[in-house]
C-alpha cells in the first residue's frame, strides 16, 4: 500500500521496537518499520504500545540489512507497480544493486525476510538479483553457481531434454 | 546453495517470472526439483496468455479455460512449447490453405486487396470479385501453385519478434496472399488435448468427464 508518509511529520517520527530471533532489540522509526506491511498491520491492530515486536524468523544481521533498506527508501512511494513493467530485471538502481552485493546465504535470507515481513519492493529486488544470476546460464553453470547436484538418471535427463527442446532457429 | 530448497515454492516461482520462456525451459534440466518448480502450470498460464495475446489464430485458445491442462503438472509449459514450434512452421498443410481466410494483393498495386480467394479441398481455386469459374491448385515442393502462375512460397514473420502476429503469407513476384486467421494452432492443440485426455483417461471433449475428475 502506498502511504504518503514523510519523515518531517512529527507524529510519524515515533519509534517502534523489534526483536530479532536472537533476542536483540532494534529501535526504528515508525515510518521505516511500516515499510513492512506485516508490521504496519500489526501496529494498526495493536494500537499505541511500547512492547517490542518479536520477529522469530529474522536474525539480527538480516534485520539490520532490512532496516538499512527501509531507511534508504523511507520516502519512496511503494506503489503497487503495473504488472506490465515490473518484470524487467535490468532496471535495478545503483544503491539497490550495491545493497544486494552480499553472499548467497544472506541474499536468500533477505528474500525470506522480505517475504515474511511483506516488503514487496525488497522482495522484488532480491528476486530480480537472483534471477540475474540465472539469466543466460546453461543448466551446468547454474548447478555450479548454486552448488546443486544433478539428480536425474541418464534416462530421465534425455527425456527432460527432449521435452524442453526449443524450436530450432530458422 | 540451492535456494529452491530454502524458499517457499511460491516465492521461487515468482522469482522465475523474471526470466523468459526459453531460459525457463533450460532450467528444467538443472535437477528434479527445479524441473518440478519450473513446470508449474500457473507460472506458464501467465507466460502463455501474455505471449499469445493478439496473435493470429490464438483468440479462442486464449479465452478457453483449458481446465484439462491443470490436471497434469507441466502441461501449460508443454502447450507453450508446442505453440512456439507451430509458430515456426512454414511447411504448409491442406488445412492451412483451405481453412484460412486470405487477403489477396498485387505486389505493385496501391489497392489494399482484391476479391476473396479460396483454395478448395477438391483442388480448385476460386476468386470471387476477380474471376469467374475455377482454376486448379496444387502443392509442389512445399510451395503452392495456382494453374500456370508462378509458385507461391509460404512464409511467416519471425516469431521471435514480439510484435509479429504469426500470420501466414503466400507470395510470388506478382501477388501476395496474407492470412486473416488460420487454424494451425487449434489443430495442434486439438491433437495435444486428445493425447492428454487419453493419458488421463478422460473422454475428450466431453466436459462431464472432466468434472468427474476435478
Amino acid at each position: 500500500m502506498a502511504t504518503g508518509s514523510t519523515s518531517t511529520n512529527i507524529s510519524e517520527l515515533k519509534k517502534i521496537k523489534l526483536t530479532s530471533s536472537e533476542g536483540t532489540e532494534f529501535v526504528v522509526d515508525k515510518d521505516v518499520g511500516e515499510k513492512s506491511i506485516l508490521l504496519k498491520n500489526m501496529l494498526e491492530d495493536v494500537g499505541e504500545n511500547d512492547m517490542a515486536i518479536p520477529l522469530p524468523n529474522v536474525t539480527g544481521p538480516i534485520l539490520t540489512k532490512v532496516i538499512e533498506y527501509c531507511t534508504h527508501h523511507r520516502d519512496d512511494f511503494f506503489i503497487s507497480q503495473d504488472d506490465d513493467n515490473k518484470k524487467t530485471s535490468d532496471d535495478i538502481d545503483e544503491w539497490d544493486s550495491e545493497f544486494c552485493k552480499v553472499d548467497q546465504g544472506t541474499l536468500f535470507e533477505l528474500i525470506l525476510a522480505a517475504n515474511y515481513l511483506d516488503i514487496k519492493p525488497l522482495l522484488d529486488l532480491t528476486c530480480k538479483t537472483v534471477a540475474n544470476m540465472i539469466k543466460g546460464k546453461s543448466p551446468e553453470e547454474i548447478r555450479k553457481t548454486f552448488n546443486i547436484a544433478n539428480d536425474f538418471t541418464p534416462e530421465e535427463e534425455i527425456q527432460v531434454k527432449r521435452e524442453n527442446e526449443w524450436c530450432e532457429e530458422r | 546453495m540451492d535456494f529452491t530448497q530454502i524458499l517457499p515454492s511460491e516465492v521461487t516461482i515468482d522469482l522465475f517470472k523474471n526470466l523468459d520462456a526459453k531460459n525457463l525451459c533450460s532450467l528444467s534440466l538443472v535437477s528434479r526439483n527445479w524441473n518440478i518448480l519450473v513446470s508449474d502450470n500457473h507460472l506458464w498460464t501467465e507466460i502463455a496468455l501474455k505471449r499469445w495475446e493478439n496473435k493470429q489464430g490464438m483468440k479462442e485458445i486464449c479465452t478457453d479455460t483449458h481446465s484439462l491442462w491443470y490436471l497434469k503438472p507441466g502441461t501449460w509449459k508443454k502447450a507453450y512449447i508446442l505453440v512456439e514450434k507451430e509458430a515456426h512452421r512454414t511447411r504448409l498443410e491442406m488445412e492451412d490453405l483451405c481453412e484460412t481466410t486470405w487477403i489477396f494483393k498485387f505486389n505493385n498495386a496501391l489497392a489494399f486487396h482484391a476479391g476473396s480467394p479460396k483454395f478448395l479441398r477438391n483442388g480448385r481455386y476460386i476468386h470471387e470479385g476477380m474471376m469467374d469459374g475455377t482454376l486448379p491448385w496444387k502443392f509442389t515442393n512445399g510451395c503452392v501453385r495456382v494453374s500456370q502462375f508462378p509458385h507461391l512460397s509460404p512464409s511467416r514473420p519471425d516469431p521471435t519478434d514480439h510484435k509479429s502476429d504469426w500470420g501466414l503469407k503466400l507470395k510470388n513476384v506478382y501477388v501476395t496472399f496474407s492470412s486473416v486467421d488460420h487454424t494451425g494452432f487449434q489443430r495442434r492443440l486439438r491433437e495435444f488435448n486428445c493425447e492428454l485426455a487419453l493419458e488421463l483417461g478422460i473422454d475428450y471433449p466431453t466436459e462431464a468427464g472432466l468434472q468427474n475428475i476435478t
